[in-house]
């Protein structure tokens, strides 16, 4: 499979933006991570997702995000329906798929982020929110690919 | 696309990716040097959970159970060779585990034979409205009935966990009615102390003090110069007990 998705970082404004992104999920994920209040070593603690797994995965899954953002912001501006406002193009960008493609990218997306912050961490979890944004990649590498069989372009 | 939307673009995305950088590396700084330094210790303790999950003493050094006792409530003898300062919860369910497990041998094979004296102290999390009042029902039972009504309602918070209340006002009246017949005569006092919450400060210092002991959650014990974390099992306590007498 061609992964187009990845070379879209060769474009400054896109590496920008995945940096931005990314940083700004780890950075949230962190604050669930310390706050979140959970048990470790059979007690109570504050902070019991802070653990050498949960930081790799939220790594990960904060660069997995910000490659999706940036897939779709790139999907949206080729398609050039959407204004030329910051606000306007993240979206805007959300509408150019067909349905076929919009809910699937959207639930997906926001699926693997919402059990990115709001589970215990959990293993099953974490498999299943990377199976997730795989997914939202695949569908989405496709569009940047043209290759969408169900839209008609 | 014109080059001056190009550039328009490249532009936002650069002040957006810098305008999040810099949060993020100023909230990590103020954690680092405005935080007081937890960072560093939660790595510490996030690795050694993830590596190994152990039912063991942990050693931690510079640390004595001695330079925590402070003023609070304890059972046994007052010149026992090893002292436990227990770091606990009321709310909390493995501070229950504890007092409902372990406990019970550690006091018949250790507090009652002089060998270890045990002194509770409170530590809150904030994430348990419950155990604050709690707390502080227990150290105003203390001021009229001694450490024995103190225990005797650390053991009647921790059989009916599940129903101590979170408001102090409730608190107040729950354990009013509680604490009849362990030695507190005047409720009113009682309920006063509670609702106006005199040993807040008390609470406060014991919380402090435990986490300048490194007490990460609870149950916590500092056991001699060793650091026992978590509902363990009974061998566990043995184990650095015994350790300690021999020193």
């Amino acid at each position: 499979m061609n992964l187009a998705i990845f070379s879209l970082l060769k474009k400054t404004s896109y590496l920008f933006v995945a940096l931005g992104v990314t940083f700004l999920m780890f950075d949230l994920a962190y604050y669930v991570m310390t706050t979140l209040p959970g048990s470790r070593n059979e007690m109570c603690v504050i902070g019991a997702g802070f653990t050498t797994l949960n930081i790799v995965f939220s790594v990960v899954m904060s660069f997995l995000s910000a490659l999706l953002t940036v897939g779709i912001l790139e999907v949206g501006m080729s398609k050039r329906s959407v204004s030329t406002s910051g606000l306007g193009v993240l979206l805007g960008s959300l509408t150019v798929f067909c349905t076929a493609c919009t809910l699937p990218v959207i639930s997906l997306f926001g699926f693997s982020l919402s059990l990115l912050f709001f589970t215990t961490y959990a293993d099953i979890l974490k498999v299943v929110s990377m199976v997730l944004i795989f997914i939202a990649l695949y569908i989405v590498n496709g569009q940047v690919q043209n290759k969408c069989n169900i839209c008609v372009n | 696309m014109s080059k001056l939307k190009k550039d328009q673009g490249l532009i936002a995305a650069i002040i957006f990716a810098s305008v999040v950088v810099s949060a993020s590396l100023t909230f990590f700084g103020m954690q680092l040097y405005g935080g007081g330094g937890n960072l560093e210790e939660k790595i510490q303790d996030g690795i050694e959970a993830y590596v190994q999950k152990q039912a063991q003493p942990q050693q931690r050094p510079s640390v004595n159970a001695e330079d925590f006792v402070d003023d609070d409530a304890f059972m046994g003898d007052a010149n026992a060779p090893v002292t436990i300062v227990e770091f606990s919860d009321f709310q909390c369910p493995f501070c229950k585990r504890f007092a409902d497990g372990a406990f019970a041998q550690l006091k018949s094979e250790y507090i009652d034979t002089g060998k270890v004296k045990l002194v509770f102290r409170d530590f809150p999390l904030s994430f348990h409205p419950a155990a604050l009042p709690a707390s502080l029902a227990a150290e105003c039972a203390r001021e009229q009935g001694g450490d024995e009504a103190y225990f005797k309602l650390h053991d009647y918070i921790f059989a009916n966990q599940d129903s101590i209340p979170g408001n102090l006002t409730e608190a107040s009246e729950y354990y009013a009615s509680a604490v009849k017949g362990m030695g507190v005569k005047d409720t009113a006092t009682f309920k006063a102390c509670v609702i106006d919450q005199k040993y807040q400060a008390e609470v406060e210092k014991d919380l402090q003090d435990g986490q300048e002991a490194g007490i990460s959650g609870t149950p916590g014990f500092l056991i001699g110069e060793q650091m026992v974390e978590g509902a363990q099992p009974f061998e566990a306590f043995a184990q650095a007990i015994e350790q300690e007498l021999a020193k």
